[in-house]
Formats: C-alpha cells, structure tokens, sequence
C-alpha cells in the first residue's frame, strides 16, 4: 500500500517541528520536514501526497514554489500556510491551484489536520476507483469481453480496434442480443477515455418527454417540480463516453435537439442560458435499419449521417458459425465458476444442436440457454436433450421471415451453411446432400 | 505548567502534551532560537536587510506559538524587506528588544524544566 506521505515546508524550526509533532500523532502519516525551498524542491521527486507549505520562505517565494510543484505534478494537493493575513495574497494562491490557505494561529494545526483528513479520505477513494476501472478495464479487454473466431467477429474486432483510436462517432447495428453495448464499452474501456464515465442511456426505455431532461439536465425552477439544478447524461459523461442505445426510437423533436448538441458540440440546460461544452464521444446503436427509418422519413437525414461515423455491423449469431460452440463453452465455465460446479463438457449431439438452432435472441438467448443446459445437467457433460429453445423462438425459422423465390431460398441456405461451416465446401456439401461443384458453380457465378 | 508574562505554552502543551515531548520541543526551541538571533544580528551587521527579514521571520511563528506579545508587533515590522525600509530608523531598536526578551524566554524556560 502506498504510504501517504505529508511534506511540511517550515522555514521556522521550532514551528516547523511543532506541525510535524503534530501530524506524526495519526500513524498512518509519513511526514518529512524541510525548512528551505530548495531543499524541499530536491525532494520533490519522491511525489508526496499532500504538501503544507509556509508562503515565506528564505530562498524562493511560495507561489514560485507552488508554480514548481503544479509543474512537476498538478494533483499533489498544497496546502498554504502563512503568516499574512493578507486576502488578496491567498486569492491568488487559490487561483494558482492551492488546495486552502491557513493563517498562522492557535487553530492552524487543527485546520491543517482536518484538512488533511479530507485529502486523505479523497486519496482513498481515488485509489479505490482506481482499481475499479482497472478492474473494469480488464472485464472489457477485447479477448475477455467479446469472443469469436468467425471471420465475421474478426473483422467487428478489426473496427473496434480502429475505433479505440480514435474519437469518431461509432453506431453500432445489429440484431437485439448480438452485443451492441458490450461493443461500445470494449471501445471506451480501451480508448484513451477509459478513465472518465461511460453512461449509457437507453432512448426506448425513457418517456419522449423527459429525455431532454435527462441528456441535457435542467436548471433549478425550470419547470415544475425542478427543485434542484440536474447535470445531464452529456454532462455527466465529461470527457468519457455516452452510449445512446435504440437510438432509432427517438422522436423527431428529440432528434433536433441532439443534432444541435452534436453540431454545435455545446448544450444548455432546460431553463438555464449557459453554454456547456461538450466532450464526449458518441456511440450510438440500434437494432432498426436507420437507412430504411430515414427512407421512411422517421429518423432525420442529417442526424443520420452525424452520428454514422465509423459503422459496425454485428453479425447475428447464426451467422457465426463455431462461435456458437466457443460461447457455449464460455458462459458454462462462467456459469460454473459462480456457482461452484464442476465444469462441463457438450456432447456430439448437444454441439450439433446448438449449431443447427438459429438463435433469434442471439447471444443472449445462447446464455440462457447454456446456463439452463447447465443447471439440467446431472453429469460432468451436457447432452443435447438438456437443451431447451424456448417455444416461442422454435416457431420462427429465420429463412422463411422474408417471402424468397426457391432459388432464393436455396442460396440462403447454403450462404448460412457455409457461414456455419467456415466455408467448408466439403463439409457444407455433404450437410446439404449436395455435390461440391454445385456450391462451387454457385459462388464461381457470384449467386452466394 | 510555567506561568510566566513573557511567554504562554499553552498552544504548545495542546499540540505536544506536557510530558516528554513538551520538553523535546523546548529542546529544539533552545538549540534553534540563540542560531536564529545570531542570523539577524549578523545580518544587521552586514547590512544585509534581506537576511535581517529572513530571520525575523523564522521567528515570528515561533513568537505568535509561544505568545510573546511583547515581540508580536515589533517582529512584524521586520519580517519583511519592505517593512524594515519603513522602519529604518527604529531598527537598531527593534533588533535588540528581539534579542533581550527572546534570551529572558530562553532563561526563563531553561531554568524551569532544567533543559
């Protein structure tokens, strides 16, 4: 653990060693006493984490010393203790970045010991968001957060990766349960924002009439019921990221106002006349095809093309061939772990299953399913009759959702086939009962 | 508890108690006080009127601690370069009331704890 390391700049030594006598009574304080500027400026490297430093020193002036130690690092709290009962000198200071300003008196050491006392509570609790985001950071690492070797998950890793360097606005699309948000915190957790908030905001799940308020925040009295100024979603965001989810359910005034906010990169909160920069970079996602919406005149054309910046796809899961079986086996060691089972292996059959199911909720119906499975289980291996669709999902066949030709139909199935199969014509040839040089007549003639 | 005019520890004694470390603290202002008064003495001898603030303000902390009211005001008309320009005159004075009444502290809190 790191210490938490006080520096007393004194140059009178009796008063210097009083304070230091004083503050070495809390045991959890390592402090060090030196009574020149430059002395203390040698030993500015060690990054003490408070500093409490008289203004007059013999040898350099306490602004001059608090410029240097704002130069070597701007987050060491300084802590001005002086002998001037002078306003406009501790103005300055103030404005110079000092964390407070104490006259010399009878209640120096006590207000320099509570003000020590709050640092070093903040200290804690800076450390301890810390280790949060590293810790959420990890969680949403690529390899850790989205898994896949398909082809078509390559290339989604391929544009986050692009993503993550830079701050272009990204939508993410896809079918519901593919991962859109887990894609657009993979891009925060591993762009240079990572430490600042990422909020997400789900469009569809608040009231037309409210979502002004929440993304924008309002000012105290700004309409009934508003007591108390509110920070909006953007604000909150700061320089992390805001994830505007279902972004297709906005309505069109709605829509105005955010592109406003997003040309203009300022807002201003319900009933106030301040400006507010924003800094935060969008992700938007949806499950809706926006090109179609704008075609239909439900999403604005401009705001569209706004917030479509750098676009990724989400495959859906059928679509992802062995990915099916790769996740299957993720989410029953996770779901194992968490509830202290023996891990469990899939049977043939149960794999076959798995790989012959379309999943219409994706990869989060494939949880639900796996974690079932798991549950059903009696042995240390899963078998497909421990695999359950739900009904519901049973009835739908997603190659019959649209009305095709049967030569339509045919190309579906073996496009989805050869998805499946990591374009294994062999493989694909012998699941269809058809002869290979059918698929390769099909693709040489560009019909899949 | 030392009750004398020239002087009050009770801030002192707040901050330190009044056991051991009271009299390490005494230590240390007995050692330092007598190098600090020779600073300002040498100083003012020099003419080096910066060094002469310098060390009167290493000792005005110390002075406003121990409660010395009699050097209150006059160490604050010397802490500073531009202080002592407006008391030129006076600073002769000035200089040895600081040394008097800091070596009658010194003695005093000598003798009572034996230090």
């Amino acid at each position: 653990m790191t210490p938490f390391t006080i520096f007393i700049v004194e140059d009178d030594p009796f008063y210097g060693e009083m304070l230091k006598y004083h503050v070495s009574l809390n045991p959890d304080y390592v402090v060090e006493k030196y009574e020149t500027g430059k002395e203390f400026l040698k030993n500015l490297y060690k990054n003490p984490s408070v500093i409490s430093l008289d203004y007059s020193l013999p040898d350099i002036s306490g602004l001059e010393v608090l410029k240097k130690v704002h130069d070597h690092n701007p987050e060491i709290p300084v802590i001005i203790v002086s002998g001037q009962e002078d306003v406009s000198t501790a103005v300055n200071l103030l404005k110079h970045g000092a964390y407070d300003y104490f006259v010399k008196d009878d209640d120096t050491k006590d207000r320099i010991w509570n003000a020590l006392k709050n640092i070093k509570e903040k200290f804690e609790l800076e450390k301890q968001i810390d280790v949060l985001q590293t810790e959420i950071g990890k969680k949403y690492k690529f390899g850790n957060s989205i898994k896949g070797n398909s082809n078509k998950i390559k290339n989604v890793f391929n544009l986050i990766e692009k993503a993550v360097q830079t701050s272009i606005s990204v939508s993410v699309s896809g079918e519901t349960g593919t991962g859109k948000e887990l894609v657009a915190k993979a891009i925060h957790y591993n762009s240079s924002r990572s430490k600042y908030p990422f909020i997400a905001i789900n469009v569809s799940a608040i009231p037309s009439e409210l979502i002004e308020s929440e993304m924008f925040g309002y000012e105290k009295g700004a309409f009934t019921g508003a007591n108390t100024r509110k920070f909006g979603k953007f604000e909150e965001a700061g320089k992390g990221t805001i994830f505007l989810d279902e972004i297709g359910e906005m309505d069109q005034n709605m829509q105005a106002k955010l592109l406003r906010v997003l040309q203009e990169k300022e807002l201003t909160r319900i009933g106030g006349h301040n400006l507010i920069k924003v800094e935060a970079r969008l992700i938007v996602a949806t499950n809706l095809n926006l090109e179609e919406e704008v075609r239909n005149g439900n999403f604005r054309q401009d705001l569209y093309y706004r917030l479509l910046g750098l676009p990724i796809f989400l495959p859906p899961l059928r679509e992802r061939g062995n990915d099916i079986l790769l996740l299957a086996k993720f989410f029953a060691d996770e779901f194992c772990k968490e509830n202290n089972i023996p891990f469990k292996t899939f049977t043939e059959p149960a794999q076959e299953k798995l790989l012959s199911y379309s999943f219409p909720g994706n990869v989060r119906e494939l949880k639900a399913v796996i974690e079932l499975a798991v549950v059903m289980s009696n042995s240390n291996s899963i078998d497909d009759m421990e695999i359950s669709f739900s009904a519901s999902s049973k009835k739908g066949n997603f190659l019959m959702d649209e009305e095709d030709t049967l030569k339509g139909y045919t190309r579906k199935i073996i496009r989805t086939h050869l998805e499946k199969y990591d374009n294994n014509i062999v493989k694909v040839a012998k699941k269809l009962d058809v002869g290979k040089s059918t698929i390769y007549r099909m693709i040489k003639n560009n019909e899949l | 508890m030392l009750n004398s005019k020239r002087f009050d520890l009770g801030q002192l004694i707040d901050a330190v108690g009044d056991g051991d470390d009271l009299n390490k603290m005494l230590t240390i202002f007995i050692d330092s006080t007598p190098k600090i008064l020779k600073g300002l003495n040498d100083n003012f001898i020099d003419n080096d009127m910066i060094g002469v603030a310098e060390n009167a303000h290493k000792l005005k902390a110390t002075i406003d601690m121990l409660k010395i009211t009699e050097l209150q005001g006059i160490i604050r008309k010397m802490d500073r370069p531009d202080s002592i320009i407006e008391n030129m005159q006076v600073l002769p004075h000035l200089i040895t009331k600081t040394n008097d009444v800091m070596n009658l502290v010194l003695t005093e809190i000598q003798l009572t704890y034996s230090l």
